[in-house]
């Protein structure tokens, strides 16, 4: 029905009127209230401003962020509680041959057995240790190959190496659309399309390594391939593949040297940020449509309010 | 640069090797030699860790076996993170388990073995340098190789897994020539492209949520909901290996498992919809083990009524969304506040970082090793997430090994195997001579000559 042509236009007219109002809560702190920045509202407008689209950290409430971190390390733990369970004295009977051996250690030994560091520990200072710059020269920790300083900036190195290629991408985007009956084998027509140019350079590279004969680091395809179709050659139908990376690539990428434990870690990338952050009901663990006023907890609806409101308690520091 | 020692002066290879992948939670070991082919192929797998019960026994290891009740149990893991942190823990465990008199798995004689150990990517040098220090200078191995864990697993005949259709008589390419390996176990959770058996390091990817921090969110969902049971690690774990699952349509089974507003009746909760479970709890007297089973609603009434009076004769909980919101923190890990990309957006960022050519051949051999490589529904969702965030003609294949728990163990026994080995290998001579760096060095860049 088309409401007997009456069109509903949302009124422009705001009141301030004191107490309260509904106000549509579609994500964390922070984002809920973009609509409020013309408001008369000091505090309201301040919290819009801070918090833009992008969402991190910063845009949570400090109490909030406080709590995410604290709930984050307990979920890290091995154990709930403090716990420091001593090694229990070996049983008897099971003396072995080695347990004369063991009465004396190599110093290097005596100093890894007594270490009480944890992995966090060890972390910090490795941290300290590679501000410091020292790290390729000292004399406890041996670095990779990299070297002095190296290795901080592998993760660069590596992505230079990947923009060499970055031409490349292009076609990569460009190749989504075509798919033909013989695309099934497209990882292997790709390699059937490098030819065999590259192969003298591998002489560094161990046998071990080498595919066929250690000339080549990618072997060409070598099984059968799909009946030919008498419309292959159509071009709104035949399938491009990306270009091959010489073997010169490949050998710098199979040299770069590991990244470091913090490099490695997942970022928090533009594809992640493309979707709201999911909020859940902090009771029943459905979708967190409302927010208690107090705290600011998530809940679904009013049953599980009515539960949160039995123990919500607003102290600092939670 | 060191001078290389020729291959003539090294002695003859150790009779045999003994494959051990130090997981965070087991510990996957077993002896393989060379001589035939008709070795075993399984590992031992032992709780790598040392714990005490409530009666404040302790138990090293493998002697966890003999533990009755697991109740408030504590837990003390020498491995943090996937890496070996306190040597102190993980010699003892490791003694009773190879080197006493009476060891499971011993006593061996490292003096003429070999050690293949599986390592997590990404390791502090320090603890890398500790690790070799005490297998040469502590346990003395005749030759020892730190390999990287995931990319043990090219050494299996990875087209096998994927049930590549093929000539039957195709003898496997060992190691495999392209693999996307996704390994999430307890620690963590990585993403390592490998080429040629040798990781692409540049392109490796953490996710830092593991078995242990599901397991730690489940216990904290339920402690919320239900009983305390945050003090239940080894409870909860067995829960969430029984009862939880990835799911593939997560909204809607959300919207299912709901009960609805308030007055509302909604016939899926009532019945369970499929999703809730119920999963009764082990006493450790009669019953050593929990049990899952389907809701029933008229049951789960009497039950109720029966606990109000306080005969009941079983402790049980109703799991609903806890089943799948739990594992999909490996997916979104932004729903417990943690600012990482989930295992698909991991996948891409690590494709970011390798030439487009390599693409259509790693994603056409996805494999996932780890325990959570179990949960039911992962592989399937998996696959759904990649194909939508990869270029549309790359053909996605996602698959698990049989075993995913001892396929990197596995993949390190067939490598013992493979002639590679002896090139990747460090003596104890060569220690000895060059000193710990040079032993790094050569781990690291994994070749013959450095």
């Amino acid at each position: 029905m088309n409401n007997f042509g009456v069109i509903e236009v949302a009124g422009a007219k705001t009141t301030n009127a004191p107490g309260w109002a509904y106000v549509p809560d579609t994500g964390p702190p922070g984002l809920s209230h973009q609509q409020g920045k013309n408001s008369k509202n000091r505090k309201r407008a301040a919290r819009s401003t801070a918090g833009g689209p992008n969402l991190s950290y910063a845009d949570l409430s400090a109490r909030q962020e406080a709590k995410v971190r604290k709930e984050l390390e307990v979920l890290d733990r091995d154990n709930p509680r403090d716990v420091s369970i001593p090694i229990p004295a070996k049983p008897k009977g099971s003396g072995s041959g080695r347990d004369a051996a063991a009465a004396k250690h190599t110093p290097n030994v005596r100093k890894i057995l007594q270490s009480q560091k944890t992995f966090a520990n060890h972390l910090d200072d490795w941290l300290a240790l590679k501000e410091g710059g020292g790290i390729a020269n000292t004399g406890g920790t041996a670095t990779p190959a990299t070297g002095g300083g190296g290795t901080s900036s592998s993760r660069s190195a590596a992505a230079a190496a990947a923009a060499a290629l970055s031409g490349r991408k292009g076609s990569a985007q460009q190749h989504k659309k075509s798919e033909t009956p013989n695309s099934r084998g497209g990882a292997s027509s790709a390699k059937q399309q490098q030819p065999k140019q590259d192969d003298v350079e591998m002489t560094d590279a161990p046998n071990a390594f080498g595919g066929e004969g250690g000339s080549t680091i990618l072997s060409p395809y070598r099984g059968p391939l799909p009946a030919p179709h008498p419309r292959d050659d159509d071009l709104l139908l035949v399938s491009r593949v990306p270009p091959m990376p010489t073997d010169e690539e490949l050998k710098a990428l199979l040299a770069a040297p590991p990244l470091t434990y913090l490099e490695a870690r997942a970022g928090w990338g533009a594809e992640d940020r493309k979707y709201p952050v999911r909020v859940f009901c902090e009771v029943c663990g459905y979708w967190g449509r409302v927010k208690c006023i107090k705290c600011g907890t998530r809940v679904c609806a009013l049953d599980c309010l009515d539960t949160h409101h039995e123990e919500c308690v607003t102290r600092y520091g939670l | 640069m060191a001078p290389r020692k020729s291959k003539t002066s090294r002695p003859a290879p150790p009779s045999s090797t003994l494959v051990l992948d130090n997981g965070a939670h087991t510990l996957k070991a077993g002896y393989v030699t060379d001589d035939d082919a008709a070795t075993d192929e399984t590992p031992t797998l032992v709780p790598n860790c040392i714990a005490r019960d409530t009666d404040r026994r302790v138990y090293v290891g493998h002697e966890l076996d003999q533990c009755k009740d697991f109740s408030e149990i504590a837990f003390r893991r020498p491995v943090e993170k996937g890496f070996v942190v306190s040597w102190e823990a993980q010699k003892e465990i490791w003694d009773r388990q190879f080197f006493d008199a009476n060891a499971p798995q011993g006593p061996c004689d490292p003096s003429d073995t070999r050690l293949i150990l599986a390592e997590h990517s990404n390791s502090l040098p320090v603890l890398q340098s500790n690790c070799d220090q005490m297998i040469f200078e502590e346990y003395g191995f005749a030759s020892y190789y730190r390999a990287n864990g995931p990319s043990l697993n090219a050494y299996h005949d990875v087209q096998a897994i994927f049930r590549t259709p093929r000539d039957p008589a195709t003898v496997a390419q060992l190691p495999a020539e392209c693999l996307l390996l996704i390994d999430t176990g307890y620690s963590n959770t990585t993403v390592t492209p490998l080429l040629q058996g040798r990781p692409l390091h540049s392109a490796v990817r953490r996710l830092d949520v593991g078995g242990k921090l599901l397991t730690n969110y489940l216990a904290r969902l339920i402690s919320l909901r239900h009983y305390d049971m945050r003090n239940e690690p080894h409870i909860v774990n067995e829960m969430k290996e029984q009862a939880c699952y990835v799911s593939l349509d997560f909204n809607a089974d959300l919207e299912r498992a709901w009960k609805g507003t308030r007055g509302e009746k909604r016939e899926d909760y009532l019945t369970g919809g499929g999703i809730a479970k119920e999963y009764v709890l082990p006493d450790f007297h009669t019953r050593s083990k929990g049990i899952v089973r389907d809701f029933d609603p008229e049951q789960a009434g009497r039950a109720r009524k029966l606990a109000k009076l306080g005969e009941a004769t079983e402790d049980v909980l109703t799991l609903r969304n806890e089943r799948f919101t739990v594992p999909e923190l490996l997916f979104h890990p932004s729903d417990i506040g943690l600012h990482q990309s989930g295992i698909a957006n991991l996948v891409w960022e690590s494709l970011l970082a390798v030439p487009t050519g390599l693409w259509p051949a790693l994603l056409a051999n996805v494999c996932v090793v780890g325990g959570n490589a179990l949960f039911d529904g992962f592989i399937q969702r998996l696959q759904k997430e990649i194909v939508k965030l990869v270029p549309d003609d790359c053909i996605v294949r996602v698959a698990r090994p049989a075993n995913p728990i001892t396929s990197t163990w596995v993949g390190g026994a067939k490598l013992a195997k493979h002639e590679n080995i002896s090139g990747l290998c460090v003596t104890k001579q060569e220690y000895e001579e060059y000193g710990g760096a040079w032993v790094v060095r050569k781990f690291a860049t994994g070749s013959n000559d450095t």
